[in-house]
């Protein structure tokens, strides 16, 4: 068998517009499932019973069922009751919706791993919460939360391909579109593997400084 | 700062409790507890684990909200906010800003481990009291060199001992300015030859007139710093006097009992 790797010379342009799509894509849904997930970690210790028990029931009906379902139930069902998106929005919402709540289990651990005491010490002081939080113990739940956190992300990275079925012309959807009419999957699924590998090492970065900013401020206890 | 207060009421203590009770559920933590505490005055609170001490504490300065009974602290109800014709209870915002004349210190210090000493110390005053960041490291370094630990502002939590976090803890709530200092078992988790450096420092800022309420099982600390021993069982204040007369000769039998197991131990 010989390989062509030259094809790429050629493909590029499409690779390219497909790994904008997929970097945009999986972007969206971080930025936005990201403090959604705070949210439901803070809605799920709140004295309310009866807001904790439905988000734990939501959680474990968004995280237990299919990704792909969730995303045909927004681009194909959500259309009946007179909600239609295009394609990128459809799955950015879909997305968002059950990464919201792996999130949501990600930052309960994280603001579990941090002493009551530390509220206590911040009210004590007349800190508001909203201000507790963000500069108190957020920051403290990054030692516990960020590897879980950047595990995460690499599943929304590599997830973004389920995209491909709502008609999301991503990465693997593009290498696909090429490889059919090119002849040659073998190269052009190789090389795309290889843009992955490279966007999943971005967020290897992002959690390394992210665990150097955690060791120099010695919040690892 | 809001007045809250009618003048016919004004008590003329710095700390003022009455009436205060708090359960947990079925659990009575405070049984109409009664206590008035003079500016500059240093009370010791002493009693069994579990008795409520904590309790009072963080109902003084509405931690937890009591049940019931007032709190007035330098002539202001905690808690409630009075109108000219309501009384209603205060929003977190007010409750926020009573909190603040009221220092707290506790047995875990609690001091914010991803901050320096110098961060502990000045994110309050500049969130609460609205002091700019010159003015609150200025008051910083003071309280720092008044505690012993000039040049350690640089420094995180977890580079200290015991006992010099313990004294950041402190400094840090001296930066808000407050009238009171509650001070909740301050140095039972501090190694043996770590306790008289932090002693040191509340006896310092006794001597300087602060209005201190300090539960502490230190009796040789309670009888030359504090102006009344407190003894408390059960959620209730049974036993009340000066340091070294109840130490001498407890009136109570509980009080009694407390005090030979404690100082047998000691
Ligand atoms: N948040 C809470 N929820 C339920 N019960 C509580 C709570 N805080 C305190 N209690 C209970 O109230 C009672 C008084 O507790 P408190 O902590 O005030 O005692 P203490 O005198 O400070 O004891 P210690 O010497 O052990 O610190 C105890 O029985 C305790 O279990
Ligand atoms: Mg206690």
């Amino acid at each position: 068998m010989v390989l062509h790797f030259d094809i790429l010379r050629t493909v590029w342009p499409a690779l390219l517009r497909g790994t904008l799509v997929t970097v945009e894509l999986t972007a969206a849904v971080l930025v936005l499932a990201t403090p959604l997930g705070i949210l439901v970690a803070e809605l799920r210790s709140i004295p309310n019973a009866a807001v904790r028990i439905t988000l734990g029931i939501l959680s474990g009906i968004f995280r237990g069922i299919p990704p792909l379902l969730i995303l045909f139930f927004v681009f194909f069902g959500l259309p009946s009751l007179g909600i239609t998106l295009e394609s990128l929005p459809s799955a950015i919402v879909g997305m968002t919706a059950y990464m919201a709540f792996y999130f949501g289990e990600v930052f309960r651990a994280g603001l579990e791993s941090v002493p009551e005491g530390q509220w206590r010490a911040a009210e004590a002081l007349g800190l508001s919460k909203g201000r507790t939080m963000f500069r108190i113990i957020l920051p403290q739940t990054i030692p516990a939360a960020l590897p879980p956190f950047i595990s995460h992300a690499t599943e929304v990275l590599k997830g973004s391909a389920l995209a491909a079925a709502v008609a999301v012309p991503e990465l693997t959807h593009a290498a696909k579109q090429v490889f059919v009419v090119t002849y040659r999957p073998f190269e052009i699924l190789i090389a795309a593997g290889a843009i992955y590998a490279v966007l999943d090492s971005a967020l290897l970065v992002l959690q390394l400084y992210g665990e150097r900013w955690a060791a120099r401020h010695r919040a690892v206890r | 700062m809001i007045d809250m207060t009618a003048p016919d009421k004004h008590p003329r203590s710095m700390v003022e409790v009455t009436g205060l009770r708090k359960t947990f559920g079925s659990l009575v933590a405070l049984d109409g507890v009664d206590l008035s505490v003079d500016a500059g005055q240093v009370v010791a609170i002493i009693g069994a684990s579990g008795s409520g001490k904590s309790t009072l504490l963080r109902c003084i300065n509405y931690l937890d909200p009591p049940d019931s009974g007032d709190v007035w602290v330098n002539g202001h109800l905690m808690g409630i906010v009075e109108g000219a014709s309501s009384v209603r209870r205060a929003k977190d915002r007010e409750l926020r800003r009573h909190r603040a004349d009221v220092g707290m210190v506790f047995q875990h210090f609690n001091l914010f481990p991803h901050f320096t000493v110098l961060q502990n110390i000045i994110e309050a005053p500049m969130a609460v009291r609205g002091v700019t960041k010159a003015e609150a490291i200025a008051t910083a370094r003071e309280l720092l060199a008044a505690v012993g630990l000039a040049g350690k502002e640089g420094s995180y939590p977890s580079h200290l001992s015991g006992g010099q976090q313990q004294r950041v803890a402190i400094a840090r709530a001296l930066a808000m300015k407050p009238r009171v200092m509650l001070f909740d078992e301050p140095t039972s988790a501090l190694d043996p030859e770590l306790v008289g450096e932090v002693l040191r420092v509340m006896r310092d800022l006794a001597e300087n007139g602060m209005t201190m309420l300090v539960v502490t099982h230190e009796m040789a600390f309670a009888e030359e710093v504090a102006d009344t021993l407190v003894y408390f069982d059960k959620g209730k204040i049974i036993e009340t006097g000066s340091p070294a007369e109840m130490m001498r000769n407890p009136q109570h039998a509980r009080t009694q009992a407390f005090l030979q197991r404690l100082l047998r131990r000691g």
